[in-house]
């Protein structure tokens, strides 16, 4: 029902997508670089040990409260999605014009994943806190919400850096050969043939789907109680 | 009909073979490895970070499930 991927694009849209391809890599690497800099740098500028962290880097104040979690998941799903439609304007403007309802599509395709999305979401963390009570564990966690803001910061800094360099090393593999399969380099296939692949069946595009919504919901929103807050 | 040689998609499988490898690394506690999960916290511990890795997440449920859908559109 929900998947029809576009069956044909032309190769200069494909070597086109290289730009966008390349600076979404340097716009993750770039936060992964701040990100790493601010846990390694010297221990001095560093909160003490068993104490809170500070304030969060982008100078957000630690407040507790569903709505303070509220605002984190809504501003970063609304910022995420003007960001994307900043970015697929430039490519359509700047880059490619790559067909007649692009833009269209763009924004009422990425607002329907959101409005799909966000049920399911609710409804996973529902359950796992429901779960997560069956087992005796408080419902709620840190008064900060969950993975959208540093609440792991010694736990975090524990990992060697090699190990996040490691990370950055396969995921640039990731998007290299993705590159060459976009530069039409012969016998790569790019990621989205192989996943047009696994989607000939509707068992494969379920499981991808269900991989998706599981994995946003990983990263954004898991740990969020917002719903079982009193 | 195939339109790749084998060889492609079998790199493909290496390729992400390796990240699930080193994830499982990191899940079985191995010393000095993070979790893919450790690594997107370190990215969204800013928020351009956060919108970034939000927007890629966008994208690729848009590029390869919507893309091309036009349903809310027709007439």
């Amino acid at each position: 029902m929900l998947m029809a991927p576009v069956t044909v694009m032309a190769a200069s849209a494909d070597r086109q997508a290289l730009v966008p391809m390349a600076a979404g890599y340097l716009i993750l690497m770039s936060a992964l670089a701040g990100g790493l800099y601010r846990l390694y740098r010297p221990p001095a500028t560093q909160a003490e040990p068993g104490q809170p962290p500070g304030p969060s880097p982008a100078g957000s104040r630690p407040r507790s409260g569903w709505a303070v979690q509220a605002g984190h998941v809504i501003g970063t799903v609304v910022w995420g999605y003007l960001l994307l439609m900043a970015v697929v304007v430039a490519y359509y403007y700047g880059v490619a014009r790559v067909g007649p309802g692009f833009l269209e599509d763009a924004v009422t395709g990425n607002a329907l994943l959101i409005g799909l999305a966000a049920p399911v979401f609710a409804a996973a963390s529902w359950l796992a806190g429901r779960l997560r009570r069956r087992r005796g564990r408080p419902a709620g966690d840190p008064p900060v919400p969950g993975d959208l803001l540093p609440r792991r910061e010694a736990g975090t800094a524990r990992h060697l850096l090699i190990g996040y360099l490691a990370w950055a090393v396969l995921f640039g593999a990731v998007f290299a050969w993705e590159g060459l399969a976009l530069a039409q380099v012969t016998g790569v296939p790019s990621l989205s043939d192989v996943v047009r692949v696994i989607m000939r069946y509707p068992a494969g595009r379920w499981a991808l789907f269900a991989l998706w919504l599981w994995a946003g919901w990983r990263i954004f929103v898991r740990r969020w109680q917002f719903l079982l807050r009193t | 009909m195939a339109r790749y040689p084998l060889i492609g998609y079998l790199a493909w499988a290496v390729l992400l073979g390796a990240l699930f490898a080193w994830e499982g690394l990191a899940l079985a506690r191995v010393t000095g490895v993070p979790s893919l999960g450790d690594v997107f916290r370190v990215i969204t511990r800013y928020r351009v970070g956060r919108w970034a890795l939000f927007a890629l997440w966008l994208w690729t449920g848009w590029h390869f499930f919507i893309r091309g859908w036009h349903f809310l559109l027709r007439a």
